[in-house]
């Protein structure tokens, strides 16, 4: 149930971050990597992979490219989460890492990168938000640090 | 030391998903459009909904403030309209008769001054009773043998008229010019005439009824030296052709005497008609 909850958060924020421009950070990014700090494996993967899926579909000639990066920021975050004591750090340099796979992937595969400026505003603006997502996501759904 | 179990099933359903992604990269790019356009309308449906919503409302937002500054200028237009029936009197004052009389005889000098009409006060003709004729009024009744009237037409020189600016509402007076048509006198330099406005009488002078059809402006020049805007009008009825009339024979007191009769020139001349049989 927690799961589904979850991933109908992230569809939502996925909705709002669709209808917004470029320069917003990346809402979906922030709350997969919360969620895959809390949850298996396998439901991270999936939840990347269904989120990832969906944004694709907001550009269909390059179909795969987000669900591939979001599976394996799904399934990284949630492999690597036990190097970490402290979720709050680990967020911030899990999605540093995300963030940089995103944009390698949608350069090399995916549609391009967006200018130089909604670049470094949007990625700054999810950094900038990481620890903020992690404490409220956590809170809500998961009621502090849980290790693997 | 950090070592995960790599073989789990999870990790291979994970590693199923990403060759999942992977797999659909090397699709076709028209296959990959078709197999995911099913669930690209159900998973954008939200937000195009939301766009549609989004949309109607700005459409019906638009439409309520034309709609609201539509129903502010009916607002406007039905007081002023409501504003101009209580001035002119919704209901006509009197039953008024009309009297239908043949110009039997015209002034020798102009023939459009002063015209004698084939009825008198044994029809029941008044002095001081306004003529007209289907296109407007043709002047009012200033003598009145037992079967001829003598009457003043708008163009004799001591004819004044109250007049209204149908459009406008300005009032003004009317009284005939040099070339033959009228010109207004009194209209305010910053009135609203304008050339094809029509003029009706305005009711103030005790002889016309309000509402009957004077003319029409042809003219409205600028002369920054005058007083008040000099304003021509061309009469509707063409007097030196009319040959048959009508006189409103309206019963005593059914125009209120406001003080103002000198508005329209009720100074009756002096004159003496011979009784003569009429028809």
């Amino acid at each position: 149930m927690r799961t589904f909850v979850a991933f109908v958060l992230i569809y939502l924020l996925f909705l709002v971050q669709a209808s917004m421009t470029q320069w917003w950070p990346d809402l979906v990014l922030l709350a997969l990597i919360v969620v895959s700090l809390h949850e298996s494996r396998f439901t991270s993967t999936l939840v990347g992979g269904l989120v990832g899926l969906c944004l694709d579909m907001t550009n269909p000639a390059f179909t795969g490219t987000h669900l591939v990066t979001l599976a394996a920021t799904g399934y990284g975050v949630s492999l690597l989460r036990a190097l970490f004591y402290r979720a709050r750090w680990a967020t911030l340099l899990f999605v540093a890492m995300a963030l940089v796979l995103k944009w390698v992937a949608v350069a090399a595969i995916g549609p391009g990168l967006p200018g130089l400026a909604a670049l470094a505003v949007s990625s700054g603006l999810t950094l900038a938000l990481a620890p903020l997502a992690e404490l409220a996501l956590s809170g809500l759904f998961y009621h502090g640090w849980q290790t693997a | 030391m950090f070592r995960p179990n790599l073989n789990a099933w999870q990790d291979r359903a994970a590693l199923l998903v990403v060759l999942v992604g992977l797999g659909l990269l090397i699709v076709p790019h028209r296959l990959r459009i078709a197999v995911t356009q099913p669930f690209q309308v159900a998973v954008l449906a939200p937000l195009r909904l939301g766009t549609a919503v989004s949309q109607s409302l700005r459409d019906t937002r638009a439409e309520n403030e034309r709609l609201s500054r539509l129903a502010a200028q009916l607002a406007m237009e039905n007081a002023r309209l409501e504003s101009a029936s209580q001035a002119a009197g919704a209901t006509p004052p009197v039953n008024a008769a009309l009297i239908r009389a043949r110009v039997i005889g015209r002034d020798l000098i102009t023939f459009e001054h002063w015209l004698t009409i084939s009825r008198g006060t044994l029809n029941g003709v008044r002095p001081g009773a306004p003529v007209i004729t289907p296109d407007g009024i043709c002047g009012m009744v200033v003598a009145c043998g037992k079967h001829q009237s003598l009457v003043q037409t708008l163009l004799a020189p001591d004819s004044r008229v109250a007049v209204l600016n149908r459009r406008s509402r300005v009032p003004a007076l009317a009284r005939p010019d040099r070339a033959g048509g009228l010109v207004l006198d009194y209209a305010p330099k910053q009135s609203d005439f304008r050339p094809g406005d029509t003029l009706v009488t305005a009711g103030l002078g005790t002889v016309f009824p309000k509402g009957l059809m004077l003319g029409e402006v042809i003219a409205v020049p600028d002369r920054p030296e005058a007083l008040f805007k000099p304003v021509t009008v061309r009469p509707f009825v063409d007097i030196s052709r009319i040959e048959q009339v009508f006189v409103i024979s309206l019963p005593a007191g059914a125009l209120p005497d406001t003080g103002t009769g000198w508005l329209e020139n009720t100074s009756r001349p002096e004159v003496s008609i011979p009784d003569q049989s009429g028809e």
